[in-house]
């Protein structure tokens, strides 16, 4: 009986399929856009950035490695000894990512941080170093700590709180699993502005998701880089926020 | 009567007459003559250009007509006297004087024109290397260029052959045509003014230098070539070697190997439009794919598309510029272990140079047209970044058929 019942459903379900499909392909058949609606379409999907680019090129992205261990080395400054092999693995293989992500997307990487460049290498250890805490200190302000309590929450809620829960479920104290779950947030959103800093990472999620880069180009595989170097990404980031 | 009119009244005529015979060395004429068009058209040597000379089939006419050449060159040693240089007593030259004399006397103007080309074939290069024996192209088309008038002889022809065939072969044959029918002993003035008048292009007026005591040309293109030399004139073309304008660092040997670079592109370019169903291998299109990024599916419509007729002068002209930019002369150069890194060095990391924009246009000019046909969709959509990426495969296809075809004959 209740088998029954859920094959005439399935039935009548698929009766009222083929009708929409059928209006759909009708609707689409009689469609005629106007040719301002046209525009208006072709505008949405328009690539107006695309000519911004130049192409990947080889040796600014060793300039680029050389100036994104520092910034790491300043994060891991507090880092348990015991974590360091692990941290020192996951930040090789973390490069490795996004130096295959830069050459799919074809181009050219970029260092972070303002008046920031491969220039700066040529100063002392120190100077290079001071230079990077500021850029850091800044980001992390302009990320959390200037913005008023609303807007934290609404920024982080969404992230902070499942992560927040899961931990307290794990039974470790809820101020502790709230404080580290909005550090891990804080450092991954960090932590992708020094691997893809401006618009690099909006033309890596925009070509991710592109039609017209799919047509052409292997998208599942750029997909796939993308969504490793998201937990390599969270991986790191949960391990400085211990350090931090 | 003339020794020469006697040979010729006793031994060729009669033979000519036949029109059978007369077709036959009115065909092989042609046919030197129309390879010698295209040799030149196909190369960008401008007035550098030196013909393979038709030496074997000049020769063979000898053999088609029965004919000694001895006892030629004694006829024409006994009508126009003992004190002769080479060329008066070259029988390449004989003979095809035998033919213009011919056509002179028989009306047949073809045949007497055929003859004088091939026989301006030869004074063009002996002048040629004479004035210029190691000639840069890049200054001679400076030269041309901005050194002529416009009412200059040179600068109404675009090539060496086009200057014989349109503008010396008939004002030579008008010229002295009429007192070579009277008398057949003009034809030594038709031949010596033939020569004096390609001569005159190289060098004339010439005047000793006070500081050196030497002789030299006051016109002509030896002097303006130079005078640009000199100021380091040139303009910037496809060039045959690197350093091109260094001229005492390169072997005339280097010019000859033009002819080997132009059976390469024909071979390679008629080999990939005329296998339309060549089946590229599964690996060679996923090192593609990883290389590029593009679509195994994109690249192998591609690798088709490239293949079809009317892509045979783009890709021909890709060749070419492939070939001189990264300087490869010969089979040799493309089997060597360094012509991967060679097309990747001079042509895939390469940018903004004539040579590479011109080649990213023609890359541009089937990319349009497939996406236009096949994906329904527009090329320039794509950012230049990614269309670096799309050019390359084609350039990884011409790669693959370049070593295919000359190391591998093609299997």
């Amino acid at each position: 009986m209740f088998i029954g019942n859920i094959d005439k459903e399935n039935e009548i379900m698929n009766v009222a399929r083929q009708a929409i499909l059928q209006e759909k392909e009708y609707n689409k058949q009689t469609y005629k856009p106007t040719v301002l609606m046209e525009a208006e379409e072709k505008m949405k999907s328009a690539d107006f950035s695309k000519n911004l680019y130049k192409p990947y090129d080889e040796v600014v992205f060793e300039g680029k490695l050389a100036i994104d261990l520092l910034y790491y080395k300043h994060l891991l400054g507090n880092l348990d000894e015991s974590y360091s092999k692990d941290v020192q693995e996951l930040l090789a293989q973390t490069y490795r990512n996004v130096k295959k992500i830069y050459e799919f997307v074809n181009i050219k990487p970029t260092i972070y941080g303002k008046d920031i460049d491969e220039t700066i290498l040529e100063n002392s250890i120190d100077t290079v170093e001071k230079k990077l805490s500021v850029v850091l200190n800044e980001t992390i302000d302009n990320l959390f700590y200037t913005l008023p309590p609303e807007k934290r929450m609404a920024k982080y809620s969404d992230q902070v709180i499942p992560m927040a829960k899961k931990l307290i479920t794990e039974n470790n104290d809820p101020e502790d699993s709230l404080k580290f779950s909005v550090k891990s947030c804080i450092l991954e959103e960090v932590l992708t502005k020094i691997a893809f800093p401006g618009v690099n990472w909006l033309r890596v999620n925009h070509l991710a998701e592109s039609e017209d880069f799919g047509l052409i180009f292997d998208q599942k595989e750029l997909v796939n880089l993308v969504e490793t170097f998201q937990t390599q990404v969270k991986k790191l980031s949960n391990y400085l926020a211990i350090s931090v | 009567m003339s020794s020469i009119k006697k040979l010729f009244d006793s031994k060729i005529l009669p033979q000519l007459e036949n029109k059978k015979m007369e077709m036959k060395v009115y065909t092989e004429m042609t046919k030197i003559i129309s390879a010698a068009y295209s040799h030149n058209v196909s190369s960008d040597e401008s007035f550098c250009f030196k013909f393979n000379l038709p030496i074997v089939a000049v020769n063979n006419f000898y053999k088609i007509l029965n004919l000694d050449p001895t006892e030629v060159g004694k006829a024409f040693k006994k009508d126009w006297g003992q004190v002769l240089t080479a060329m008066h007593k070259d029988s390449y030259y004989q003979i095809l004087l035998l033919f213009i004399y011919y056509g002179i006397t028989e009306k047949k103007e073809m045949f007497a024109k055929n003859a004088l080309m091939i026989l301006l074939l030869k004074i063009w290069n002996g002048r040629k290397s004479k004035f210029f024996k190691y000639c840069d192209k890049r200054i001679m088309k400076y030269v041309i260029g901005n050194m002529l008038t416009n009412r200059h002889l040179l600068s109404k022809y675009e090539n060496p052959v086009a200057l014989l065939r349109d503008y010396f072969t008939p004002s030579i044959l008008k010229k002295y045509g009429p007192e070579v029918k009277k008398d057949i002993k003009k034809l030594q003035r038709l031949f010596e003014q033939t020569f004096a008048r390609i001569f005159q292009i190289f060098a004339f007026n010439f005047r000793s230098n006070i500081r050196t005591g030497k002789k030299e040309a006051q016109g002509g293109l030896l002097p303006l070539y130079m005078k640009a030399r000199e100021d380091g004139l040139h303009l910037s073309v496809p060039s045959t070697r690197r350093n091109a304008g260094d001229d005492t660092s390169v072997g005339y040997e280097e010019y000859s190997t033009t002819h080997n670079r132009d059976k390469i592109v024909t071979k390679t370019t008629d080999y990939i439009i005329l296998n339309k169903s060549t089946k590229y291998p599964i690996n060679f299109v996923s090192t593609i794919n990883r290389k590029t990024n593009v679509s195994v599916k994109i690249i192998e419509q591609i690798l088709d598309y490239i293949n079809i007729q009317k892509n045979y002068d783009v890709v021909q002209n890709l060749i070419v510029l492939i070939l001189s930019r990264c300087d490869i002369h010969t089979d040799s150069d493309i089997c060597s272990k360094d012509f991967n890194k060679n097309i990747r060095k001079n042509i895939i990391s390469s940018k903004n140079n004539d040579e590479i924009n011109k080649i990213q246009r023609l890359l541009d000019f089937i990319l349009d047209d497939f996406f236009k046909t096949k994906l329904k969709t527009r090329f320039n959509k794509y950012s230049n970044v990614h269309k670096i990426k799309i050019r390359n495969v084609i350039i990884y296809a011409l790669e693959y058929n370049l070593f295919k075809v000359n190391c591998r004959g093609g299997n």
